[in-house]
């Protein structure tokens, strides 16, 4: 440990009797002692710091909020933090619920509340098809949880919203819906049956259909139950195209804030959704190992706060992500 | 996106169907490596058999084959 200054002691009993009329000013969330800075640069002057949510003009404050430049002999210090809360881990329950948090469909395990985006002027909670609709299987208006289900989210004590809109998700080898193959199957089938046949035809698809989105919103109960920040990173500045290179971050339900970078672009992926279903996804963005599962949903973020994707898929060393422009446009949404 | 990336895009498109029906296949993209822009070739496992069935270049772009485990839903 460094050796402290002299004088440590001596502003340590001021701040001790300081403290609590400093704490009763409006804006002051802390105090504590430091190195007082000016101009930016730090001193080697002890001073007691006075970290305050917002930093205001000295007009704005009313002279008992004042804090003094001095308290006898110790200089002081204003630093703005914001406001400061206790850590809460993104598997709990919170209203309101910022994005980085855990959501689901009633009936799945849960995954990530990405962020708020807007609809005809209401606003919606982003997230993955296979987190609020379960994988195609749900119907519209069915309950979503925060927390999720795997997280001890419950019905009906912890529905947030319904669900609202998804776009499907097309998996490989799913049954045709081509009206040629079906007259042409039927016809065989009731041949096979005339001739004393138990075996049937079954028509698929066997072209891949082409995705390029894992997307669905969820209109919330209350607007008051959900926030428009996202958990650790804070409020989204606007949208970008993700390139090659970018640095990226992400705040989820499993691994929390991570960051990585976009490490390949126009990626073509095929994706296993559980046993025996995948799906060929186009035109993503894929970086490097950010992501477990639970995690998806996060909306992906650049180092300027400006929204780039929605996180939907990866594996121990890969994290894919959807372009939030295919998933703004085939939602028809917007930021809030 | 940039021209030498949308070319390299393009010449990915017409091979990446092929490539993603070799088995352990999961993903095609384009990355850079070295400041010089590749076909990156991602697999489940077995990266030497799927090498084997790859060319090292296609139309002057080079192709690289990485290994990503399964790709899942998270």
């Amino acid at each position: 440990m460094a050796n402290l200054p002299t004088n440590f002691e001596a502003v340590r009993s001021m701040l001790n009797m300081e403290r609590k009329g400093l704490m009763k000013k409006q804006h002051v969330v802390a105090t504590g002692i430091g190195y007082k800075t000016v101009a930016g640069r730090t001193t080697k002057d002890l001073a007691i710091i006075c970290s305050v949510d917002t930093k205001k003009a000295k007009s704005m404050l009313s002279d008992r909020d004042m804090i003094p430049p001095r308290i006898q002999d110790v200089p002081t210090d204003v630093r703005p933090t914001g406001i400061i809360r206790a850590f809460q881990v993104p598997t709990g329950r919170f209203r309101p619920a910022p994005g980085g948090t855990s959501i689901g469909h009633y009936l799945i395990t849960a995954g990530t509340l990405g962020c708020l985006v807007k609809k005809n002027n209401e606003i919606y909670i982003l997230s993955n098809n296979h987190v609020l609709a379960n994988s195609n299987e749900a119907s519209i208006g069915d309950i979503i949880l925060q927390p999720g289900p795997y997280d001890g989210g419950q019905n009906p004590q912890d529905q947030i919203a319904v669900l609202s809109e998804f776009v499907p998700i097309g998996f490989e080898d799913e049954d045709s819906d081509c009206g040629i193959a079906g007259s042409l199957v039927s016809f065989l089938n009731m041949l096979s049956e005339m001739v004393g046949s138990t075996t049937r035809l079954r028509p698929y698809r066997i072209q891949q259909t082409e995705n390029k989105v894992d997307c669905a919103i969820a209109r919330p109960l209350n607007s008051n139950d959900v926030i428009n920040d996202i958990l650790q990173i804070g409020t989204i500045s606007g949208v970008q195209e993700g390139e090659l290179g970018m640095n990226i971050k992400k705040s989820g339900r499993t691994t929390g804030f991570t960051t990585g970078t976009i490490e390949q672009v126009s990626v073509s992926a095929q994706v296993s959704y559980g046993t025996n279903k995948v799906a060929l996804f186009t035109d993503q963005l894929l970086a490097g190992a950010m992501s477990q599962g639970g995690d998806s949903g996060s909306a992906v973020l650049n180092g300027n706060n400006n929204l780039v994707g929605l996180l939907f898929a990866g594996s121990e060393t890969t994290t894919i992500i959807n372009r939030i422009g295919n998933v703004f446009g085939a939602l028809g949404v917007t930021l809030p | 996106m940039d021209d030498p990336t949308r070319k390299a895009t393009e010449i990915k498109l017409r091979y990446e169907r092929k490539w993603l029906d070799i088995a352990w296949v999961t993903a095609v993209g384009i990355g850079l490596v070295d400041n010089t822009l590749v076909i990156i070739v991602s697999v489940e496992s077995n990266v030497e058999f799927v090498r084997a069935q790859i060319p090292t270049q296609i139309e002057g772009v080079p192709v690289m084959v990485k290994l990503t485990g399964k790709l899942r839903a998270q």
